[in-house]
């Protein structure tokens, strides 16, 4: 097991590098910087000289590969730069940023597969029953429901009409554990949605796949109850594509939360990742982003690792 | 639609600046005394170093913590804040005398000294300050004693105070600079403001309370303030809707139409914040170089359809470029109607025969509405526009490189001094003339007249002037002036609606 940590872990140095080349070039691809901002925000007549200073400043002057030199070098001593546009450390920015978005991904992650695994195997059990239908329905419904639009009906009903959330914000648990709960419902449930729609079909399409072995004729044969078939047989079964997905959707939550925290003003770094791009806030998008594509490959191989719990032939392969 | 009963125009055509009426009047005397002000911004303030910060969020806070050394008062003119008397015995000096025994909030004096060091602080190149072009016409400033300063400008420039109306004169502590750095200023402000800053965090809330020592008797009144970004309209409205604020900033305008009879919030309305035109690039590569085909848009565009379609009737229709609120504005001047046989008949002179024309557009909904109305006005007098999409950034660096043939975003922000960003706009060696490919040796002469002129009154003809040859050239065709509107619970008394939208904190107070 430890030998093949250490093999996944160096086979995810040459991504790291790639995605890092990736991210940078592309920000800087795209028209416009920062300074076309300040500028534009301001809307004052500011000489060329100035904007020549600022340029000098930002770094912004130097060629391309001497930016992203400067950039890996003084990330490889820990230095991750200073934001364009607050002029703070990058770290200091991103890592509060951090809290809010795992604890609402997390919630959300932890509410769909404990709602979607059991619905997903009743769907299976019983085809074309009342609760395979609604369980077709609620894909249907959460594939095709954007976040803005279920965020912005939960603010409406939940803490506008029944005034029983706050409607925006974030609170941190070490400040007031309640508060924070309540500031995590609603987009917990907003991200949960599309999650619980994709958990769903496949908890079903895995159940069934599995309820179709001898083995679960044999179970229900010697007069095993359904909960028992299920749970003690088939889940184990079911569960390895499910973890898999469920893996994967670690980049379902970074997406989601691009909008969930939008709407519910949510400090968390989808937002940040968002607004850091239409910024041109190089350094914060380029940690920003090479910090997904780490947590992406730990996650991938959090997933491999329960694989090989689940299912020992793996690990060995 | 909303009620009009509580939709209070702060400021309506011809009655410049005038103020809300009712309730929000001066705050009475039973309620002057402390509370919490929630406010609900639409973007985190991000610095609070005035001479740094650039969006309207970090101009208001900056400007809650340092007082600025002019005012404004409710007609649109200069008034006394940290400066109490001014004079001008030249057209290229001034001498500003102090407000006495005000302290900055680290206990350091608030002086002449203070006022030099601040100024030449935005001038300086390390700082980086985007502001040093508001005051480029300085050529010295002195402290002659320790309460007057005297400024000797390189050429005469009537404008050069108004400017010091918002970030650019907001005084900070020298010492505090000093010890802070430029860095650590952005977060560690030391003004001589009516607040305090007490905590920041990013995107969370920023949190101001009362300094007791403020030198306005009896000001602020409330203890502490705190500000919460909230980027989703809709949002802010609920949260002021649930009181979780008790003001909110941008009020999107199909938010508002949501209010219904709600009776516990009031919409307020300042029209002028905004100057909408549609701009054309005169350089010879684009259709927009031919005069005759500019000038047909003042009759193309049908103003009173685009105010009703695209601005729900909010705002008022502008035929020029000074904002409804300013002293110069004049509501007499509509020199153009819908009339499309009059631009039929320019297009024709114009021997373009048919002309097509594409327009870059910012993700800002209003404005989409609006392009779209614009287009098919602009096809039933045979002009094809075709319009795309860029963010914000890629629009900014397509203006810069003179390469919009069409400008349909117009000018954001009201200004106290026009001046401050019609030269921007008209005078060759303005950024957005280069940018439009425009410079007229006329135009140019009316500007350097007026800087000239100390009588506001010969200014303000000369503005009408400046419109004229504006309207003329026809670089930029006005259409609408659009307005910035807040939403206020009803106990908040004292709230002013200023023209630039910078909500003056002190002066609001919480009632029952």
């Amino acid at each position: 097991m430890f030998a093949f940590i250490i093999r996944r872990t160096l086979a995810s140095i040459p991504v790291l590098i790639l995605v890092s080349l990736i991210v940078f070039f592309l920000m800087r691809l795209l028209p416009g910087d920062i300074i076309d901002l300040i500028v534009g925000q301001a809307q004052v007549e500011v000489s060329e000289e100035t904007i020549a200073e600022l340029r000098l400043q930002y770094g912004l002057d130097e060629p391309i590969y001497v930016q992203y030199f400067n950039w890996v070098g003084g990330m490889l001593r820990g230095d991750f730069g200073l934001s364009f546009r607050s002029h703070q450390p990058v770290i200091d920015i991103i890592l509060p940023r951090l809290v809010p978005t795992l604890q609402i991904g997390l919630t959300a992650l932890v509410l769909s597969a404990a709602f979607a695994i059991p619905f997903g195997a009743i769907c299976a059990a019983r085809p074309n029953s009342v609760w395979d239908r609604i369980g077709s329905m609620l894909t249907f419904v959460g594939a095709s429901t954007p976040y803005f639009l279920a965020g912005g009906l939960l603010i409406y009903f939940v803490a506008f009409r029944m005034r029983m959330l706050p409607p925006s914000g974030f609170v941190l648990p070490t400040v007031d554990f309640w508060a924070s709960m309540k500031h995590t419902i609603m987009p917990a449930i907003t991200l949960a949605l599309s999650l619980v729609a994709i958990l769903i079909r496949q908890a079903r399409a895995s159940f069934s796949d599995v309820l179709r072995h001898p083995y679960i004729r044999t179970a229900y044969a010697k007069g095993l109850g359904e909960t028992r078939v299920l749970i003690q047989h088939a889940l184990k079964n079911a569960l390895l594509p499910i973890v898999t997905i469920l893996g994967l959707q670690l980049g379902t939550v970074f997406s989601g939360a691009v909008v969930t925290e939008t709407v519910f003003a949510i400090p968390g770094i989808g937002r940040l990742l968002v607004d850091s791009i239409l910024g041109r806030d190089y350094p914060i998008v380029q940690a920003l982003v090479l910090l997904i594509a780490v947590a992406v490959v730990v996650a991938t191989l959090i997933v491999d690792i329960v694989y090989g719990i689940l299912d020992p032939r793996a690990s060995r392969a | 639609m909303y009620s009009r009963r509580q939709f209070v125009k702060s400021s309506t055509l011809g009655l410049a600046g005038g103020l809300a009426a009712g309730s929000f009047a001066a705050p009475s005397l039973a309620s002057t005394g402390g509370g919490v002000l929630k406010v609900a911004l639409t973007a985190d303030p991000i610095s609070f170093d005035p001479h740094l910060t650039g969006s309207l969020q970090g101009r208001g806070t900056t400007q809650a913590i340092h007082d600025t050394l002019f005012g404004i008062d409710e007609s649109g003119n200069l008034a006394p804040m940290l400066v109490t008397e001014w004079e001008q015995p030249d057209n290229k000096t001034y001498i500003l005398r102090l407000r006495p025994d005000v302290r900055f909030h680290d206990g350091t004096e608030f002086n002449a000294d203070a006022v030099v060091y601040n100024i030449n602080r935005i001038l300086d190149p390390d700082i980086g300050s985007i502001r040093s072009g508001e005051i480029k016409a300085l050529d010295t400033i002195e402290a002659v004693d320790n309460l007057t300063v005297k400024i000797a400008l390189q050429y005469p420039f009537a404008a050069f105070l108004f400017p010091l109306t918002d970030v650019s004169g907001c005084i900070g502590s020298p010492t505090a600079f000093e010890a802070h750095g430029k860095e650590g200023a952005a977060l560690n402000p030391v003004g001589t403001g009516p607040f305090k800053l007490v905590s920041y965090s990013q995107e969370t809330e920023t949190v101001l309370e009362k300094n007791g020592d403020y030198w306005d008797e009896g000001k602020p009144y409330v203890d502490r303030l705190i500000l919460r970004p909230i980027p989703t309209g809709s949002t802010r409205l609920v949260e002021l809707q649930t009181g979780g604020v008790d003001l909110a900033e941008d009020l999107p305008l199909q938010n508002i139409a949501s209010l219904g009879d709600q009776t516990d919030i009031v919409v307020s309305e300042r029209v002028g914040f905004r100057w909408e035109y549609v701009g054309f690039n005169a350089k010879d590569e684009f259709p927009g170089s031919n005069k005759k085909l500019r000038q047909a848009f003042h009759w193309a565009i049908d103003r009173e359809a685009l105010h009703h379609a695209a601005y729900f009737g909010t705002g008022a229709i502008g035929y020029s470029g000074i904002l409804p609120g300013h002293p110069f504005h004049d509501t007499d001047y509509q020199p153009f109607s819908y009339d499309t046989d009059k631009a039929k008949k320019l297009l024709d002179e114009s021997g373009l025969g048919s002309a097509e024309i594409t327009a870059y557009l910012r993700p800002e909904p209003v404005k989409q509405r609006a392009a779209q109305l614009i287009q098919s006005m602009a096809a039933d007098v045979g002009v094809t526009i075709n319009l795309e999409q860029l963010d914000y950034a890629s629009h900014r660096a397509k203006l810069r490189g003179g390469e919009l043939p069409m400008d349909m975003h117009g000018w954001w922000g009201y200004r106290p001094d026009p001046d401050q960003y019609l030269s921007v706009l008209l005078a060759s060696d303005g950024s957005y003339a280069k940018r439009h490919g425009y410079s007229s040796a006329e135009m140019d002469k009316l500007f350097s007249d007026q800087r000239a002129e100390t009588d506001p009154a010969k200014r303000r003809a000369m503005f009408r002037e400046i419109t004229r040859l504006m309207n003329e050239d026809a670089i930029y065709v006005p259409w609408h002036y659009s307005s910035d509107f807040k939403g206020i619970s009803k106990k908040l008394q004292g709230f002013r609606h200023a023209a630039d939208s910078i909500i003056e904190y002190k002066y609001i107070s919480i009632g029952g």
